[in-house]
């Protein structure tokens, strides 16, 4: 689902951020990507959103290759990706059902299987009772389920999470962890930044360690 | 689990959530949009003033410059045999359609009704108006109209020609002029109009860029972002046509209502054939473009604020 063949990323500068970097991950595998601050996890993540360009080398995503990717396509691509972001990202203004809603609104579902299916993703994430609840009105830990719910509603081939426990307790990381191995055992693919070892070896998917932009044998 | 990739389409159901989205956007900020509506709309409103008035007024007055009429007065020694031998020989002619007689007893008794002056013109011992009579000519051409009063003026019986049509020619131009003037500032109305709503749609990006961002983000178009855009700019444009019209039949009527408050001083009222009310084609047409040009602008600046923003 998600291969990086020779990767490299340079910023102007010559700061290499990632250096030949090659793995792939799998039809329902999990992986995590750990390493220190500042080791390329998050410029990894990046890359597979396209939210940044490859300096050399080739990724390709769902059997879409991003080394020629047409803004056009972008979106396509964001939309197969459910993604887990470290600061939530949510909108302020909505409330909590409507953020989860976006992607299905996206995807133009027509409403009442969208609010089925919100209802269905606030359910795995504990929040349904505050659906209507906007963002602020909630503790960081209940942004990020948010944010979970947003991401797995539009049942994606791909979940992208960058330190999606960062934010909460031992028990409720545990739980939303059981929520990744839900979907990863229905064929997700699933790719968890963390710098969380004893998370990473609780679960025990397979583990990329980035050290300096270079992946460790 | 499956991937979700090709949804089922519900765009017709989306693009009415988008208008809805516009909508409420517009009433959430109900001080700043009544501003943007009223800037927009007292923007249109003069060349609109100025085009309803100069084609309602050259549609009035081309009806009788296309009747073109002579007025010939006989003279003082007229009887009732000059008058019939004279209308046959006009008759006769091939650029004379009618021929109405005025005699003089009927003239000077419309005269005194007209402008009251009945009173007065009871204490004259004769009447002193002439016999005349109404020539509608067939020819429009103003030289031909010119050599026609010529010719009648050179009849023994005739006395005096005068062309009617001159003075409506005149007010002709005038009236053109307006509708050129009216053409040239509504020009400049519709740039102020299309800057107006491009500016505003940038401020609406500017303060959703967070929200763009986060959209961008998690796989929308920039057509799915746009839209609601678009959509703002052409309710700007429609509301804003609604408002112009409003305040144009507003500032119409009150218009009519001091003219006819003047014309009440000379015993006349302001004439009914004079419409300055717009018609159902003109209205639509109106509130069409008005609408067209706020999604125009809407689109090209929304277009360009958003590219810019990426997550």
């Amino acid at each position: 689902m998600i291969k990086f063949e020779r990767v490299f990323k340079r910023y102007p500068g010559g700061f290499e951020a990632l250096s030949d970097v090659s793995f792939s991950v799998e039809k329902g595998e999990l992986a995590f990507v750990t390493g220190h601050s500042g080791a390329g996890k998050t410029t990894l993540l990046k890359l597979i959103l396209a939210l940044e360009s490859v300096s050399s080398g080739n990724i390709s995503v769902a059997d879409l290759s991003l080394k020629n990717l047409s803004r056009r396509q972008i979106p396509k691509l964001r939309q197969r990706i459910g993604t887990v972001f470290q600061d939530h990202q949510l909108l302020a203004r909505r409330t909590v059902a409507d953020n989860v809603a976006l992607p299905l609104k996206i995807s133009n579902f027509p409403k009442f299987e969208a609010d089925r299916r919100v209802r269905a993703a606030l359910d795995k994430v504990g929040l349904l009772s505050k659906a209507s609840y906007f963002p602020p009105m909630l503790s960081s830990g209940e942004q990020q389920r948010v944010g979970i719910a947003r991401a797995v509603v539009n049942r994606p081939s791909i979940i992208l999470a960058d330190e999606p426990t960062g934010n909460l307790d031992p028990a409720l990381s545990a739980e939303i962890m059981q929520v990744f191995q839900q979907f990863q055992k229905v064929g997700v693919a699933l790719l968890i930044a963390s710098h969380d070892i004893s998370l990473v070896n609780a679960m025990g998917g397979r583990t990329l360690v980035l050290e300096n932009g270079r992946l460790l044998p | 689990m499956t991937s979700t990739f090709s949804a089922p389409s519900n765009r017709l159901q989306q693009h009415v959530v988008d208008l809805k989205q516009a909508w409420q956007g517009m009433l959430a900020r109900p001080v700043a949009t009544l501003a943007t509506l009223l800037a927009i709309a007292t923007t249109l409103l003069v060349p609109i003033l100025l085009l309803i008035i100069s084609s309602s007024l050259a549609q009035t007055l081309d009806q009788y410059s296309n009747s073109p009429q002579l007025t010939a007065y006989l003279v003082e020694s007229s009887n009732e045999n000059m008058i019939l031998h004279v209308s046959e020989r006009l008759l006769l002619r091939e650029d004379i359609g009618v021929v109405e007689v005025v005699p003089r007893a009927r003239a000077f008794a419309e005269f005194a009704n007209i402008a009251g002056f009945d009173g007065l013109l009871g204490e004259l011992e004769i009447n002193p108006l002439p016999d005349a009579l109404i020539i509608l000519a067939l020819e429009l051409d103003p030289t031909k109209l010119e050599s026609l009063a010529k010719e009648l003026a050179a009849y023994p019986e005739i006395d005096l020609v005068q062309l009617d049509v001159e003075w409506i020619k005149r007010l002709q131009g005038f009236t053109q002029l307006m509708r050129n003037l009216g053409l040239l500032i509504g020009l400049a109305a519709l740039i102020g109009f299309f800057l107006v709503i491009a500016n505003t749609t940038k401020l609406i990006v500017q303060q959703s860029e967070d929200e763009i961002r986060v959209l961008k983000l998690i796989g929308a178009p920039d057509a799915f972002i746009l839209r609601p855009l678009l959509y703002s700019g052409l309710l700007y444009g429609l509301c804003a046509a609604v408002f112009s019209l409003i305040l144009q039949s507003a500032m119409i009527a009150t218009f009519v209502s001091l003219v006819d408050e003047f014309l009440v001083e000379y015993n006349t009222s302001f004439p009914t054939e004079i419409d300055f009310n717009l018609g159902l084609v003109e209205t639509l047409f109106m509130l069409l473009a008005s609408s067209s040009i706020g999604f125009l602008a809407a689109g090209i600046s929304a277009y360009r604020e958003v590219l810019k923003l990426e997550p």
